[in-house]
């Protein structure tokens, strides 16, 4: 579902001639970091989040608001309403960019699969994501306050719960959360992917977050991911993914990297219905800033593929309705 | 030599992930074994990794088969029902298989729940049929009593009549063709769940269309009695055993708990579960199950410091058989402080007393930095010089029953500190070092452990690989500093684990069950290491009748994870105990968090939790870090 993905100079995406540009707009200070780069006739659309009046908040909607970006309060509304309409000019493809960087999960999911229903082939569609620079992070445990399906369309309806259960994580450096997450749901088999090649210090926070990777007595692989490569890293975990769907139950629950999430996104429209994207919930603490490192990371979507979800989707719904008593 | 199937059980630490012959291989004989496989309806109540789905399986009939123990026969020839065992999984919750769509509305999804696990007991109700069939069962002298073979010519006629009582269609009519039909029975039940959330079906709606779903599974099991004994007259007992009920959907739970009062004699009924079951505590009255009433409650957190000890070294010398290390724990591991203090007349033990002895030490240098404890010695006359002193009672009452503390404020207080030149000395508290030595060698890890398998098979794993590799010690023993660090990051894992646990709302400042054990380890610690030398320290807590639903509720899953451990309330005196009312027992933190907070291994004074939270209101203790000592795993 990638046709291309590659890091880029911040400056580069002033050429890149958006119709739209979509972007979180919350505390950390690369929130508006690629919005600040985009060609002045670009629509630009900053997704409001739950107020934390922290680190750049305010300076964040302050710039928002001086550049005239459409600030969205209500952001059901924005998925309902506003972005099928910016697909739905007759005779105009249109130009599309998603940032990643500073939405919630949540938000991330929502946006990438409404855009996917709605796309079509002619369109362009870029999802961009600028890695924060290192900060060392506090090294507490997070208290988990939910775990749970991301949405209802991304929580594998149709796979046999029956089968022993498979965790794919994105680790991050969320201390101990992964560990946490294995002992207390027991999978058969647990892949822990963790991003690499942003900056040797992520790297040694990653591992020593979790445990240098090891966790006992579980079953557990490791893989690595280029965050740089975002189109090698999907083809790596699609076919991750693929071998394991016909023995088991597969959770995605994507942490760190707000580019895994994105990733296990596809994932899950790809295999709609039998792999699930979940969510982890911490109990909201002193939340760290993210500086925005030195460079933002590409993906070129295929439009064609994206589409095909949306077909899926409709045929799948439609199997349950049809569904009819035994004489 | 141990055969690749052995290293693959012990790898697997989760019975749940094995069948019974696998779990029957590698069994080691725990304490109360008896009692759970007595002819009584039993509940098997213990934390994570306690064993009970082991204990549950080894009931079974391929379980017993593959135990090679001396004390199998004895076992066997004792029991005098055909067990069938039942797994708990999440998949008998409607709403966990609805996945999507609106959320049920509760009738419907405990109609289909129930119908879930309904179908998954006919699947367990088959099995045991099949296990007990295999030619395995006859040939064994003590179980053939429970064999049910099926006869080639009687198969077609047997499934048809289990088929018809059980409402099933079959493609075909074989055992398999059973199994089919039941199979066939979960798809449809996981569309009708999909499709209730999509479309909003209502109760009546669903069972007019699908008469099945009325069926209970109560009359399944006596029409496979029915059925099971009309064609073997040698069956006259079954035991259902239905495996971590805790997870199971309130109303099946429920069900399970009422079951000795519901079904008849012809069946026992053995579950186990966490100890706090919180669906229990929502039953009102005559329906809670009561100690003795309804079950024979077996806690498996209460073995004596002697079984556990016992239990311990038996795992460790199986495990250490597939390292091909052929010593005990105690050679392994080393020896620890509180081996034992001699009085039994071991010589090793007792010289600890003596002069310059490990404890007479520890005493001597503890008088000379610790002004309180040297108040203490002088009120009551305790030559510090020679604690051999006066009998074998005298030394109990007064000096064993203070080593703990002496050990832990010696190790942690006041230890001499040089500092800028030789001539100056200074005395401080030690603040960040990694676990102390005297958490280490064989009885205190597994006074940490507790019993607890899982922790003991995770702990005792990477150093018996050290051994087989040869990285040990001069002594030959697991070097103390591989102990230490493997401690640590023992309860490291155990403190991410604990942050998975939700909590309802926040109150009493207790934000999480991280919190709540923070708090708890810190007051204790503070009785153990503040100013004044205390002989008799705070060591556990009352759930006492003050503390809000909310923080009984917390310390109820601080019980179920393992974190805080019950009394034995199965052998209280008076009333009888309530399953899931844990208000007015005590319990103490697992032993897993002594070295974090520096605690004795050993049991102290009681005081109320509510009074132990609302002092941490005024000052709330420290968050553990992931390297809980400073230092990088």
């Amino acid at each position: 579902m990638i046709l291309e993905g590659r890091t880029k100079s911040f400056a580069t995406i002033a050429h890149r001639d958006y119709d739209y540009f979509v972007y979180g707009l919350g505390f950390e200070m690369r929130s508006p970091k690629l919005a600040s780069h985009v060609n002045s006739s670009t629509k630009i659309f900053a997704l409001k989040m739950p107020e934390r009046k922290i680190h750049s908040y305010d300076k964040n909607v302050s710039f928002a608001e001086t550049r005239g970006h459409i600030i969205v309060t209500d952001f059901r509304q924005f998925i309902s309403q506003t972005l099928p309409k910016l697909f739905s000019k007759e005779n105009k493809s249109i130009r599309i960019a998603f940032d990643i960087s500073s939405v919630n999960r949540i938000m991330l999911v929502e946006v990438v699969m409404q855009i996917a229903r709605f796309c079509r082939a002619e369109d362009a569609v870029d999802v961009v994501y600028c890695p924060a620079s290192y900060r060392e992070p506090d090294w507490q445990f997070p208290q988990i306050e939910r775990i749970g399906p991301i949405n209802a369309a991304l929580s594998s309806m149709d796979a046999d719960p029956n089968k022993p259960l498979c965790l794919i994580l994105g680790l991050g450096f969320e201390a101990g959360t992964s560990m946490g997450l294995i002992g207390q749901m027991e999978p058969r088999l647990c892949y822990c992917f963790w991003g690499t090649g942003v900056d040797a210090r992520f790297d040694k926070a990653v591992r020593r977050a979790n445990f240098e990777f090891d966790f006992g007595d579980f079953n557990t692989k490791e893989v690595s991911y280029n965050l740089k490569d975002p189109k090698g890293s999907l083809e790596q975990l699609e076919s991750v993914i693929y071998g394991l769907r016909r023995t088991y139950r597969v959770i995605i629950i994507p942490m760190g990297p707000k580019l895994f999430t994105f990733l296990s996104t596809l994932v899950g429209m790809a295999y709609l219905g039998s792999v699930a994207i979940w969510r982890v919930q911490h109990t909201p603490n002193n939340a760290p800033d993210a500086v925005p490192g030195e460079y933002y990371i590409l993906s070129t979507m295929d439009c064609g593929l994206l589409g095909d979800f949306s077909r899926r989707e409709r045929v799948m719904v439609e199997s349950y309705r049809t569904l009819e008593p035994v004489a | 030599m141990a055969s690749m199937n052995t290293i693959r059980h012990f790898e697997s630490f989760n019975a749940r992930f094995l069948k019974p012959r696998e779990v029957g291989e590698t069994f080691v004989r725990p304490p109360f074994l008896k009692d759970i496989a007595a002819s009584s309806n039993t509940a098997i109540l213990g934390p994570r990794g306690s064993g009970k789905t082991t204990l549950l399986k080894m009931l079974t009939l391929p379980a017993l088969l593959s135990w090679t123990d001396p004390g199998r026969d004895e076992l066997a020839s004792q029991l005098d029902y055909l067990s069938i065992y039942i797994p708990s999984t999440l998949t008998w919750n409607a709403d966990y298989r609805r996945f999507s769509g609106a959320e049920l509305s509760k009738p419907v999804s405990d109609l289909i729940s129930i119908s879930l696990f309904r179908h998954n007991v006919l699947f367990s109700l088959l099995n045991a049929w099949r296990e007990a069939a295999r030619p395995e069962v006859q040939k064994n002298e003590y179980l053939k009593r429970l064999s049910l073979p099926i006869y080639p010519e009687k198969e077609a006629e047997f499934v048809r009549k289990l088929a018809k009582h059980w409402q099933l269609e079959v493609p075909i009519s074989t055992i398999s063709g059973l199994r089919d039909g039941i199979s066939e029975r979960l798809r449809l039940l996981q569309r009708l769940t999909v499709r209730a959330g999509y479309v909003g079906t209502q109760l009546e709606q669903l069972l007019d269309d699908w008469p099945f779903l009325g069926a209970h599974f109560l009359d399944d099991c006596c029409a496979f009695a029915d059925f099971i004994q009309d064609a073997y007259p040698n069956i006259e007992k079954f035991a259902l055993c239905f495996d971590e009920v805790e997870i199971a959907p309130d109303e099946i739970a429920n069900a399970i708990l009422k079951m000795p009062r519901s079904i008849d004699q012809r069946f026992l009924v053995k579950f186990s579960a966490a100890p706090y079951v919180g669906i229990s505590s929502a039953l009102k009255g005559s329906i809670v199950p009561t100690q003795r009433q309804d079950y024979t409650f077996v806690l498996l957190s209460s073995y004596s410091t002697r079984e556990t000890r016992t239990f311990s070294d038996k795992l460790f010398t199986s495990l250490a058989g597939k390292f091909w290390v052929a010593r005990g724990a105690d050679e392994v591991l080393g020896s620890s402080l509180i081996d034992d203090d001699g009085s039994d007349g071991n010589q090793i033990a007792s010289r600890r007393y003596h002069n310059a002895g490990a404890y007479q030490r520890r005493f001597k240098a503890l008088v000379e930095t610790d002004r309180s404890f040297e108040r203490y010695v002088l009120q009551k006359s305790i030559n510090v010089n020679d604690l051999t002193v006066g009998t074998s009672n005298e030394r109990a009452a007064l000096i064993r029953k203070i080593i703990w503390p002496v050990l832990i404020r010696e190790e942690f207080l006041y230890r001499p500190t040089v500092v800028d030149n030789a001539s100056q000395s200074k005395r401080r508290i030690r603040t960040a070092n990694a676990i102390s030595d005297i958490y280490t060698g064989a009885a205190s890890l597994f006074a940490i452990c507790e019993g607890n398998p899982r922790q003991i098979i995770g702990l005792m794993e990477p150093m018996l690989r050290a051994v087989e590799v040869g990285a040990v010690s001069s002594s030959g023993t697991v070097r103390r500093s591989l102990q230490k660090r493997l401690v640590e990051r023992m309860i490291s894992a155990y403190f991410a684990l604990i942050a998975t646990v939700p909590i309802r709302e926040k109150s009493w400042g207790v934000g999480s069950l991280v919190d709540m054990i923070s708090v708890v380890g810190t007051y204790f610690k503070d009785t153990v290491l503040g100013r004044e030398f205390n002989p008799d320290p705070v060591l556990s807590f009352e759930i006492d009748d003050q503390l809000p639903p909310s923080i009984k509720e917390l310390v109820g899953r601080g019980i179920n994870i393992g974190a805080f451990v019950l009394a034995d309330v199965t052998k209280a005196g008076g009333s009888p105990y309530h399953l899931g009312d844990i208000t007015g027992l005590r319990a103490r933190l697992s032993n897993i968090f002594a070295p974090h907070f520096r605690l004795p291994l050993t049991g102290g004074r009681t005081v109320n939790l509510s009074t132990i939270l609302r002092r941490a209101q005024s000052h709330p203790p420290p968050q553990p870090l992931l390297e809980l000592f400073g230092e990088k795993l």
